[in-house]
This record gives structure tokens, C-alpha cells and sequence, in this order.
């Protein structure tokens, strides 16, 4: 231990350039993340305007919390969140495990394939949103007249301006840009199973069906648990696509949880409410993400 | 072998094509921008699908107006300046942390790396009221810098685990040898690790570049003149003020050239990317 400065030994001398150099990423993360989180969750027990923000905050207890329990349409909206997120998480596990398992160890222009793939999930989402808006446009988008060519439907639907197609279309959207990420994640788990897995799977006369449910997706589980973790975090978080496709519309059928917290912060200047309702959301997270944690981890315990 | 091969392809082949049909449904809408910024509008009130897949003209008018307008050029140039600066402040930061998370011991290290992990799952939305009032406090609402502040929020906890990982794949006696030859650990850092690290520095910073470039919810609150909007802002209020086919068409062309560095990206990371987002890239 012959290379510690000015007499410190190496171990001491690694542990002070360890702080040091982790030190102004602490600083930044506990300035711009720890401090706000703290922050709002203390705000939502108080009653203060953004318009004034001079005059003294008033403590309301457990007030703010009252008003959205009792409030009826408090309850729509966490609905509203739960079913599109449910919804796009479910249809993205779903589709992206079917193209996963229809390309892995199969598809020759892979790379071309992935890369363009991509796309969805990388382009910005002002961008998505401007092109859907287009293409579910009531007259002139594709959406519908591809569908009336197929004579699913008769009429045009004005997709993004009634309550339940709105839901509809939001969950395709989200479905459509959080593909890519899921299906790479799906791919990548899928490429470490053993193919003598299934080979041994086939000499015993298993049907693919059963080697599915056998093989693919116990072999899957961690790999699943974490997709459906972060994409449910990731799209119950989601706040732009929402705001610029519907604006939470029509008639709030569409109005999210990230939604109402810019809302009550940013048109009614609301600090307590916003904060209340972004104080929801994270117990909301961190219970689905614990649920979702728990279910894989039980799972394992009774395999082992 | 290569019969076993050929064999398997053959029985794959509806699988491949039930892949490429999907993958078709996932890129039709990008390839329907980028047309639809360079058809005549005709094509699209005709409502031909045939037309829209194949085009039979092109016209530059659309691409021409948001490309010469001064408007659009700003937000573009407001975007390059706010994605560069955070790119620029993350790695800084983040090279330094990741580096004492993946080969320096010290105690609460490992807390704190995880504690990283968990801040890239916090929504925006929960940091909104204290940022603004901390941004309103340094007196930079309505500032680009106030971006570049805020976004570093969800930039640098995802630079820290995409470059402690990189890190992590480095054999550690890169370092050693130079320690043995009288470098100091920091001298190794400087001279030996980073020079060696350069691909996935660059691989990282163009994924926190991505980031930026996209972000949305913060310069909704945080700009509110066109002089420092961003593409995202100043393209959704500017653009679609009608709802006229014309006014699509630009829409489109604005937003192919708004997603034009993007796709630039996607050209230069190509492998990188899927890699990159496989181990938790790009938030949604």
C-alpha cells in the first residue's frame, strides 16, 4: 500500500477521491430531485396561490387530501389513469411478445428491422401526436378510411371527440410508441433462453402452446416483471401525449393524473391541490410497482 | 448444419412475415409524416390510401415554409442550444459519479447508486411547484437556462447508470497497470479510463441528447415567450393554429424536420441504440 498521498493509506486516500467524485452528482440530484420531491409532499398540507406567491402559506392538515377523497370526479380521473395505462401496458406486452417471438432466431435483416423499429419510441412525442391527430382525423385521416375500406365501419368516426374512442385511441397511441421499448426488452430475454430448451421440449411431444407457458415465460419472469414495472411507472407518469392529443377531453373522459396536477398548479394556480394530487400519484406508483415487485418474487420463492 | 438451417428458415417464414406486417403498422405513421410533409395536399384530401403508400408527386412548398421561417428556426436553434447544454452539463457530471460508483468503495455508495436508479421513475409532474419556484427565485423563468437546470433532473440519473455500467464492462487492470507505473488514480481516470471510454460517453450523450430534444412538460411551464420556446412548444402552439389540409401538410413538414436530428441519431447509434435501450434508455 505503497501509492496513498501525503500519508494516507490507499484504502482512505480511494474513499476521499470516491466522495469527491460522486459528490456534484449528489449535489445536483438531491437540488433538482430530492429537495422538490420533499418539497411536494409537504405543500399538498397546505393552502397557498401561485398567483401570490408572498403572502404565507396556511397549513390545512389533512384538508386537500378530504376535498379529492370526497370529490367524485377526482375518482374518474384516477380511473381514467388506471384504464390507459392498463390498457397500453397490456396491448404492448401482448403485441410485443408476439413480434418477439415471431423474429427471434429467425429474421435475417435484423438490424434494419430493429433500427427503423425504433422509431416510435425516440421521435418526440409533439411529433407522435401531431401525427396521429392526422391520421385519426374524422375526413381526411387514413385511420378511417382504411377502416371503411375493410367495412368495419360505415360512417367516419370522429375518433379523439367522444369519450370512449378517445380512451380508445389514446390507448393505441401510447400502445404504438411504448412498443418498440417493450418488444426490445422482450427480444433480449428471449435470445438468453436455450435452445435446447425447446429441442428437448419437442423430442417429449410438448405442443408450442405448452412450451410458452413452460419455457418461454418462466424463463421470462424477471425480464416481465421489469416491463411491466417500468411501463406502467413510464405511461401512468405520461403527461404530454395526453395533454396534446385530447387535453384530458371530451368532457374530461380523458383527463389523467399528471394532467390534474399541471392543471391545478398551472390554469388554477393551486399549489396545495397540486401537490395533493401529485402525492396520490406516488403512493400510486409505489404500490403498483411493489404489487407488480411481489408477484415476481413470490413466484420465485415457490419454484425454488 | 446449413440444411437444419434452411429448414427452420422455411418453417419460420409466417413468423417473419407476421414480424414485418407489424413492423410495417409501427413505421407506417413516420413514413406517413415524412409523405405526407412532401405530397400535394390534394393527395390527402382524395383520401386515396393507394396515393398516401405510393405517392405520384412531390411537392417542396410545405418543407420550404417552415424551413425558411425565421419562427421555426428559432425554436430549432433554441432546442440545439438546450439539448446541447444539458448533454453537456450531464456527462460532466455523470462521468465523474459513475466512475466512483463502478470502482471506488466507500460506504453508502451503493445506496446512493441505487437511490439514482429510483429518481429516473420519479414523474415530472411531483417536481413541477418547487421548480418553478425555485426558477422563479434565481430570477430565470422564461430562460433557456431554466431548461437546462431542470432537465438535468432526468438526464443526469440516466447518464449515471448507462456510463456506471459502461464503466463496469472496463477491465480493471486498465488502471491497475497504470497505478503500478506511477499514475495516480485520478492520473488513470484522466489519461487511461476516458480516452478509452470515448464510444460510450458519445453512445450515452447522444441518448441524453434524445432525452432533451423531446422533453415537453417543463418547457410547457417554464417558456412562455416564442423568443425561448422550444420545438416541442413553439411548434404545437405555432403550427396548428387551423385545420386546414395546407396547414396539415406544413404541420407534417415541421414536425419531419423537427424530428430530423433524431433521426440522425438513430442512423450514428444504430446497434449502440438497441443496446442502449435495452438497459432502460429513453423514458417515455
Amino acid at each position: 500500500m505503497r501509492w496513498g498521498i501525503r500519508g494516507l493509506s490507499l484504502r482512505n486516500s480511494e474513499r476521499l477521491l470516491g466522495i469527491g467524485l460522486l459528490f456534484p452528482t449528489v449535489a445536483l440530484i438531491v437540488a433538482v430531485v430530492l429537495y422538490p420531491m420533499i418539497s411536494t409532499l409537504w405543500l399538498a398540507f397546505f393552502n397557498e396561490s401561485l398567483l401570490r406567491p408572498n403572502d404565507p402559506a396556511e397549513f390545512v392538515g389533512l384538508d386537500n387530501f378530504r376535498r379529492l377523497v370526497t370529490d367524485g370526479e377526482f375518482w374518474k380521473v384516477v380511473k381514467n389513469s388506471v384504464v390507459l395505462t392498463a390498457g397500453a401496458v397490456a396491448g404492448e406486452v401482448i403485441i410485443g411478445m408476439i413480434i418477439a417471438l415471431a423474429v427471434n432466431a429467425s429474421y435475417r435483416g435484423r438490424g434494419l428491422f430493429r433500427t427503423l423499429n425504433i422509431l416510435p419510441w425516440v421521435i418526440p412525442s409533439f411529433v407522435t401526436a401531431f401525427v396521429w391527430v392526422w391520421l385519426l382525423h374524422p375526413q381526411f385521416g387514413p385511420v378511417n378510411a382504411f377502416l371503411q375500406l375493410l367495412h368495419i365501419i360505415d360512417e367516419p368516426i370522429a375518433w379523439l371527440s367522444e369519450g370512449v374512442t378517445a380512451m380508445i385511441s389514446l390507448i393505441a397511441v401510447y400502445t404504438w410508441k411504448g412498443l418498440p421499448w417493450t418488444f426490445l426488452v422482450l427480444l433480449a430475454g428471449l435470445q438468453t433462453i436455450p435452445e435446447d430448451w425447446y429441442e428437448a421440449a419437442k423430442v417429449d411431444g410438448a405442443s408450442a402452446w405448452q412450451m410458452f407457458w413452460n419455457i418461454t415465460v418462466p424463463a421470462l419472469r424477471y425480464v416481465l416483471v421489469i416491463v411491466l414495472v417500468l411501463r406502467t411507472i413510464w405511461t401512468f407518469n405520461s403527461f404530454d401525449m395526453v395533454y396534446l392529443l385530447t387535453g384530458g377531453g371530451p368532457a374530461r373522459a380523458t383527463l389523467t393524473l399528471p394532467m390534474q396536477v399541471f392543471t391545478a398548479g398551472f390554469r388554477e394556480y393551486n399549489v396545495g391541490m397540486s401537490s395533493a394530487i401529485a402525492a396520490v400519484m406516488v403512493v400510486l406508483v409505489v404500490l403498483l410497482s411493489l404489487i407488480m415487485l411481489r408477484v415476481g418474487w413470490v413466484e420465485e420463492e415457490s419454484q425454488a | 448444419m446449413r440444411r437444419v438451417a434452411k429448414v427452420l428458415t422455411a418453417k419460420h417464414r409466417p413468423r417473419a412475415l407476421l414480424g414485418l406486417f407489424l413492423s410495417f403498422l409501427a413505421v407506417f405513421p413516420i413514413y406517413f409524416m415524412v409523405v405526407g410533409s412532401i405530397s400535394p395536399v390534394e393527395t390527402f384530401l382524395r383520401r386515396d390510401l393507394g396515393e398516401i403508400l405510393l405517392p405520384r408527386a412531390f411537392v417542396g412548398d410545405h418543407m420550404a415554409v417552415v424551413a425558411f421561417d425565421p419562427v421555426f428556426l428559432r425554436f430549432a436553434l433554441n432546442s440545439m442550444i438546450v439539448a446541447t447544454g444539458t448533454t453537456f452539463v450531464s456527462i460532466a457530471v455523470a462521468t465523474l459519479g459513475a466512475y466512483s460508483l463502478a470502482r471506488l468503495r466507500f460506504p453508502g455508495g451503493e445506496v446512493i447508486g441505487r437511490f439514482a436508479l429510483l429518481t429516473y421513475t420519479v414523474p415530472s409532474v411531483l417536481l413541477l411547484i418547487p421548480l418553478f419556484k425555485i426558477v422563479v427565485t434565481l430570477n430565470l423563468a422564461n430562460n433557456l437556462v431554466a431548461l437546462i437546470i431542470t432537465y438535468t433532473t432526468f438526464s443526469v440519473p440516466f447518464c449515471l447508470w448507462l456510463l456506471r455500467s459502461y464503466f463496469q464492462s472496463l477491465p480493471r487492470d486498465l488502471e491497475e497497470a497504470a497505478m503500478v507505473d506511477g499514475a495516480s488514480r485520478l492520473g488513470a481516470l484522466f489519461r487511461v479510463i476516458l480516452p478509452l471510454s470515448v464510444p460510450g460517453i458519445v453512445a450515452t450523450a447522444l441518448f441524453a441528447f434524445i432525452l432533451a430534444w423531446n422533453e415537453f412538460l417543463f418547457a410547457l411551464v417554464f417558456t412562455t415567450t416564442s423568443d425561448v420556446k422550444t420545438l416541442p412548444i413553439g411548434v404545437s402552439t405555432t403550427f396548428t393554429a387551423e385545420q386546414t389540409a395546407t396547414d396539415w401538410a406544413v404541420a407534417m413538414s415541421a414536425s419531419t424536420l423537427s424530428a430530423v436530428p433524431i433521426f440522425i441519431i438513430v442512423l450514428i447509434l444504430q446497434r449502440g441504440l438497441v443496446r442502449g435501450i435495452t438497459a432502460g434508455a429513453v423514458k417515455g
